[in-house]
């Protein structure tokens, strides 16, 4: 019988949309975050995840406005572990050189966004196309387990911008798929709330919180994130009270408090339309002012009637 | 207890006389040094593609439901006729259907009651549409032991469906292990009572056929299955998924719905869906708030007393956008084993095909291409 081992998977999403336009910026004041001093936090923490246990391991996957980019581990893994037999051992030496790939990978990616510029302008972070490639990584990391070892993944999601209305529907999925293979998806935004987030961790038991110093973004990582999924329950954990969960409409994804849902697709407009732009529907005209005009009809023929 | 646990889903997902004639020892392969390599799963992903091709479309979301579940938690439910033991095996079945019942119903209601010792109890989670509270009582140690009570499990269902608006459908589905059931009273009358309260009553069978379910169904418009396997086990209970008679009563209609915040405030406050329960619960500092008129709720979706507005969280609808924009089939290359997105030219393996059309409803090639909007 072989033995049940549990193998933990971190997958760190980080969101370096701000930073690249910070990094670009010539005056960086001194109690901004840095591009540079974010990542060597990240690095700090990844490295105390991967030395708190044998049974950890992590992946980092970089979002922004072009795409996302799975930049660890690399692709050709199988290579590298030739030529760095010691790489994957858990030894002290090996995470200097992980350390050096992150890096190096990271730079790279920051060097390819900085070609398409204009592009970035106008858009926003591609969450919902990390979250799914993340969660499409777990999957694999389940899939390519061996007999007799579980999986266990979860997420953190370095925010680091606000949410667009277009990716909801794709977030939402995600955020059910992730919640369906109890996934938890936990979330340090850094500058902006993030609803999306909220939305995310509070589905899937995940932890959310706004850190009030980003300068202090390590202290959080460590406090609140390096602990595992078990340990929790003991902890005193930040509660997050209010979370946003507002819809927002399908014709010009306004977050509204009222709207109108259609009954046979559940679509959210914010105001009336006669047919469903989207299951194509048709909609009587909304019963109560076809009402009162009937009243006032009647009202007034009466009132005739009696003059 | 975890690796016990049969799951219905994983192996294969037919009936056995439906699939081929199987010679699982050809399918054995070795490799060069002699050690056996994994079967060729090249016939179950087939499979499971045809599946995703005959998914349906044009469901009918808007309906607010109302499901009690009564399971049988007696001596008979110990019976090691379905794998690993009927209960064991009615969990995971449960569980499978949680899931798929919220995707096709999201602002509807679950409730779990167990019938055990000739009583029954509604589980803590009592009616939500929360699926992690409902798996995490399922998921409490339970004995399974004494006789069952039909009767008694349906009046307690009345008693917690009575104050449901009309317009949802309120339906009971017992699962029922036992041959038998021992009442306090005639059950007939209680028949009588679930038809006036227009009450839908189903009964899945894990044993045999009993006359007395027959006629319980029967008044009540409701439907009675006998399981032949696990499988059929599955597919019975998922069958009630599909919201019933859609196509009769109901007329397309845009629906006003409020979405409410859940807030915490200093002060404490009465919610007006504990008002008449007498219970302490009542008294909070947090809950939602009626956009309209500030009534307050504990929990949702509920239509609001006061002014009568559905209200809902966006997330219980977001659950089933997954219907109104599904994702495109992938193309199967040229190249076996290689699957093409349409819209993003992306090409994906078999497993993150089925697992983007099964679960996540998603392409991850799209979602990380620039939008055109
Ligand atoms: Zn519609
Ligand atoms: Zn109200
Ligand atoms: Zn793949
Ligand atoms: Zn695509």
């Amino acid at each position: 019988m072989a033995t049940v081992a549990e193998k933990n998977v971190l997958i760190a999403v980080i969101d370096v949309s701000q930073f690249y336009e910070l990094s670009m910026s010539s005056e960086v004041q001194s109690q901004v975050l840095s591009f540079q001093h974010c990542i060597d936090q990240i690095t700090v923490f990844i490295n105390s995840y991967l030395l708190s246990s044998h049974c950890n391991s992590v992946a980092v996957i970089l979002c922004h406005q072009l795409g996302s980019t799975l930049v660890y581990p690399v692709p050709n893994q199988a290579e590298l572990d030739e030529a760095h037999p010691e790489l994957n051992k858990g030894k002290y030496e090996p995470i200097g050189l992980m350390n050096g790939l992150l890096r190096e990978r990271i730079n790279q990616f920051m060097l390819s966004i900085s070609e398409n510029i204009p592009a970035l302008v106008s858009s926003s972070t591609l969450l919902s196309g990390a979250l799914s490639m993340s969660l499409c990584y777990a999957q694999r990391c389940s899939r390519e387990a061996t007999a007799g070892e579980t999986i266990k993944p979860r997420l953190l999601v370095i925010r680091a911008s606000t949410d667009a209305a277009s990716q909801h529907i794709a977030t939402m999925n995600c955020i059910f798929a992730a919640q369906k293979q109890n996934i938890p998806i936990d979330c340090c935004a850094l500058w902006e709330d993030s609803s999306f987030m909220q939305q995310a961790t509070d589905i899937t038991g995940g932890i959310y919180i706004k850190i009030p110093e980003p300068a202090g973004l390590l202290q959080f990582l460590l406090w609140v994130f390096l602990p595992d999924i078990k340990s929790r329950s003991s902890l005193q954990l930040p509660q997050s009270s209010v979370v946003d969960y507002r819809a927002s409409c399908f014709c010009d994804q306004k977050l509204v408090d009222t709207g109108f849902v259609c009954s046979v697709c559940l679509a959210i407009f914010c105001k009336f339309t006669p047919i469903c732009p989207v299951c194509q529907a048709h909609f009587k005209l909304p019963s109560l002012p076809q009402l009162k005009s009937k009243k006032k009809g009647k009202s007034s023929s009466k009132s005739k009637a009696k003059q | 207890m975890e690796g016990d646990t049969v799951d219905v889903e994983e192996d294969g997902g037919g009936y056995t006389w439906e699939g081929e004639y199987e010679r699982p020892w050809e399918a054995i392969q070795e490799d060069i040094e002699g050690h056996i390599l994994a079967p060729d799963d090249d016939f179950m992903y087939k499979t499971k593609r045809r599946k995703l091709f005959n998914h349906e479309s044009g469901v009918k979301l808007g309906i607010m439901r109302h499901i009690l579940i009564v399971v049988d938690s007696t001596q008979s439910m110990n019976d090691k006729d379905l794998k690993p033991n009927r209960f064991t095996c009615t969990k995971t079945v449960l569980k499978k259907f949680l899931d798929e019942f919220f995707d096709f119903n999201p602002i509807s209601q679950v409730g779990l009651i167990l019938m055990s010792d000739g009583l029954s109890l509604p589980l803590p989670s009592l009616s939500s549409g929360n699926v992690s509270v409902h798996k995490r009582a399922l998921d409490t140690d339970v004995e399974c032991s004494g006789e069952c009570s039909l009767q008694n499990a349906m009046e307690l269902s009345l008693r917690m469906l009575r104050h449901i608006p009309t317009h949802a459908s309120r339906e009971v589905i017992i699962i029922h292990g036992s041959l038998t059931s021992c009442d306090p009273g005639n059950i007939f009358s209680t028949i009588n009572d679930f038809n006036q309260q227009n009450i839908r009553c189903s009964v899945i069978g894990l044993a045999a056929s009993v006359k007395l379910c027959h006629t319980i169904c029967e008044r009540t418009s409701g439907v009675y299955q006998v399981i032949l396997d696990e499988v059929h086990f599955r597919d019975c209970l998922l069958q009630h998924c599909r919201p019933p008679g859609v196509k009769a009563s109901t007329e397309t209609a845009l629906i006003k719905m409020g979405f409410p915040q859940h807030k915490t405030v200093a002060s404490l406050s009465i919610c007006v869906c504990h008002l008449d329960s007498k219970s302490k619960d009542c008294l909070s500092t947090s809950g939602y708030r009626c956009p309209q008129c500030q009534s307050k709720y504990c929990e949702l979706p509920v239509e609001c007393v006061t002014c009568g507005i559905t209200l809902v969280l966006a997330p219980q609808l977001a659950r089933s956008y997954h219907h109104l924009f599904p994702l495109k089939m992938f193309i199967e290359s040229t190249a076996s084993q290689v699957y093409v997105c349409p819209s993003c030219r992306h090409s994906f393996c078999i497993d993150c095909d089925l697992y983007c059309h099964e679960t996540l409803h998603n392409c991850p090639g799209c979602e990380n291409s620039l939008r055109t909007q």
